[in-house]
């Protein structure tokens, strides 16, 4: 088995498309790490790291930046539009240092590592559709080179076959988040601030604050992160087999990453079975602290046994043809 | 001689069409046998029933006593092969193609490997991608694969294809080579008779499925001759009566199938000009392989 992965291993890394991607996924991490330096100089500085006694500090900044905002506020006359927008800044910023004050934990810098982390999570969707480019072709690109013949003719069993490339297409989308991680790591070192503390601080959607424990959080994150590249993977690679048709597989699955969000949320609205909906589970990112849940009766528990059923029977369908069918091509 | 391939009843049905009727057939070990039909007669599904590559609607296949179907694991062990066409992965070069085949089948040297580049004369293309290889040296990267797990079933689909004269005289020397010297059964599929009648012992000819006949080609025509006459009633009632000859008229010439006791075409005309019979030309008629295939496979 671990000959024939390497075998799946080999091809995928043989493709220019793979050498295209992990290119691109080094750069938009680079992107990503730079973009704030270079536009948000301002206020990088204004707001920089706080030395032993950060809590007077705090308490200063606190000060000046409510003060600054009564003076706005008390002005006579319709406010100015950038007025209100530097007032409500401050009376936000004023929020989450009260709150750091009020439970001890010394703020970071404005442009800090956990942040830079957490935001990354939004490329996730991109590695999803890198995920999806090399799963469609898994194994529709064997039949139209016609080379499944070969590897059918030997005496590993289909079964194994499509496991080696199953394993590879999951391992491979493994390698795609832990590249971008492991880039928006590197990159985040030089361009941001280490946090003070292993708390993180965060919005939640209520507009209030909470804190847990970075490691927790982020701990979450990646799980969920990858759970969606698992059923992305999953759903490619079945239409893959099912169709033997790249274009088939990629559109289909690159559809229902697109239209996924939107067509669940029309469909919500009109029955409560729309829960039961792939697309309306394969994200848990909203079950992290802080988020919230807009689908009626989803609980982490029902999502992970949804994507977990969808998953195998994606994959069982997948064996199930793959073993029946004739090789025609 | 112990049969290699055996197929019984073998059918296969694909939207109700059906493709293959009823085939039986029994290979031998040692032996060349020669698929041959049209185009769409069938001879890849039946090969790639063989390999199973498809499913066998009705009866069974075996290799080397193992049921393809129950023990494909067992039968491929036995088998090397090349289906339609030498695909390999355009993107690799010929040694990392046969280096990803090595290491699907277990207990494949890297020796061995290259022993079989040598075998099929790719030693200095080996190294550069299969994308740019001619067919011919793509055929000859596939005979090198199918030869890795040292079958003692070779099947080659179409193995002429692309080849030149030199290569076609190549591969009709390995394979007998194979064949008598290793005492591997090699079968061959073909659409044109002249390119496989020199290397194979036994020819099947398959047509709409179904298995027309089984020649073998060494097998010695019986002669065949052409009297040309000035009473072509008359001779033919005298070999009738005196030699108990059957012959026919064809265009008013005679046509005599010479039987074994008589086979001197002197006596036929020393009798016909005792009996007063002009000949004007006496031609041999020489019915090949080729015509005979035509003729059986004509609509």
């Amino acid at each position: 088995m671990t000959q024939l992965i390497i075998n799946e291993w080999q091809k995928v890394f043989s493709r220019k498309s793979n050498i295209i991607i992990m290119v691109f996924i080094v750069g938009i991490s680079a992107f990503f790490s730079f973009i704030p330096l270079l536009f948000n100089n301002e206020q990088a500085i204004e707001t920089n790291t706080y030395g032993e006694n950060w809590q007077s500090e705090v308490s200063q900044q606190v000060q000046t930046l409510q003060e600054e905002a009564e003076t706005i506020r008390s002005q006579e006359g319709e406010l100015s539009f950038s007025d209100s927008i530097i007032a409500s800044t401050n009376e936000g910023e004023v929020q989450r240092l009260s709150y750091h004050l009020d439970k001890d934990i010394e703020p970071p810098a404005t442009n800090n590592f956990f942040d830079n982390l957490v935001g990354a999570s939004s490329l996730n969707a991109l590695i999803g559709i890198f995920v999806t480019i090399i799963a469609s072709a898994m194994v529709s690109k064997e039949f139209n080179m016609g080379t499944i013949k070969l590897l059918l003719i030997r005496t590993q069993s289909r079964s194994k076959i499509l496991t080696s490339k199953y394993v590879t297409t999951l391992l491979l989308s493994l390698f795609y988040y832990g590249l971008l991680y492991l880039s928006i790591t590197l990159f985040a070192l030089f361009t941001t601030d280490m946090n003070p503390t292993s708390e993180y601080v965060f919005m939640t959607t209520e507009g209030l604050y909470d804190h847990t424990s970075f490691i927790s959080y982020f701990a979450g994150l990646v799980a969920s992160n990858l759970v969606y590249l698992v059923i992305i993977a999953s759903l490619a690679f079945m239409l893959s087999t099912l169709t033997r048709n790249t274009t088939i597989a990629l559109g289909g699955t690159l559809g229902a990453i697109f239209l996924g969000a939107g067509v669940t949320n029309f469909l919500v609205s009109k029955t409560e079975l729309a829960k039961y909906l792939i697309t309306a589970n394969w994200s848990l990112e909203k079950y992290l602290p802080g988020r919230m849940v807009s689908i009626d009766g989803l609980t982490l528990p029902f999502s992970i046994i949804v994507n977990v059923v969808y998953v195998c029977a994606f994959v069982g369908l997948s064996y199930y043809v793959f073993n029946k069918q004739d090789v025609l091509s | 001689m112990t049969a290699t391939v055996e197929l019984d009843g073998v059918g296969k049905t694909i939207n109700r069409k059906e493709i293959i009727k009823d085939l039986s057939l029994t290979i031998n070990e040692g032996e060349v046998l020669g698929l041959l039909g049209p185009n769409g007669a069938g001879k890849t599904t039946l090969i790639r029933m063989i390999v199973g590559l498809i499913d066998i609607t009705e009866g069974q296949i075996s290799v080397c006593g193992h049921n393809i179907d129950k023990e494909h694991k067992e039968a491929m062990e036995n088998v090397g092969a090349i289906v339609e066409n030498p695909e390999m992965y355009p993107f690799f070069s010929g040694q990392k193609n046969l280096d990803y085949f090595r290491r699907m089948d277990k207990g494949v040297t890297k020796e061995k490997v290259a022993e079989l580049v040598d075998f099929v004369n790719l030693t200095d293309r080996i190294n550069d991608k299969v994308q740019d290889y001619s067919l011919g040296m793509k055929q000859r990267l596939g005979i090198a694969q199918a030869l890795m797990n040292d079958p003692k079933v070779l099947i080659l689909d179409e193995p002429t294809n692309g080849l030149d004269p030199a290569g076609m005289q190549e591969l009709r020397r390995h394979i007998r080579m194979l064949a008598k010297k290793k005492n591997v059964t090699v079968i061959v599929s073909s659409h044109l008779l002249s390119e496989i009648e020199l290397m194979c012992d036994r020819i099947a000819i398959i047509k709409k499925g179904e298995l027309i006949t089984v020649e073998n080609v060494k097998e010695e025509t019986k002669e065949r001759y052409q009297f040309n006459v000035s009473h072509p009633l008359k001779a033919q009632e005298l070999m009738e009566t005196h030699y108990d000859i059957k012959s026919q008229l064809m265009d008013d010439n005679l046509v005599i199938e010479l039987p074994p006791r008589l086979d001197d075409v002197s006596e036929i005309v020393k009798v016909f000009v005792n009996n007063d019979i002009a000949i004007y030309s006496v031609e041999p008629i020489k019915q090949s392989l080729e015509d005979r295939f035509l003729h059986l496979t004509a609509e």
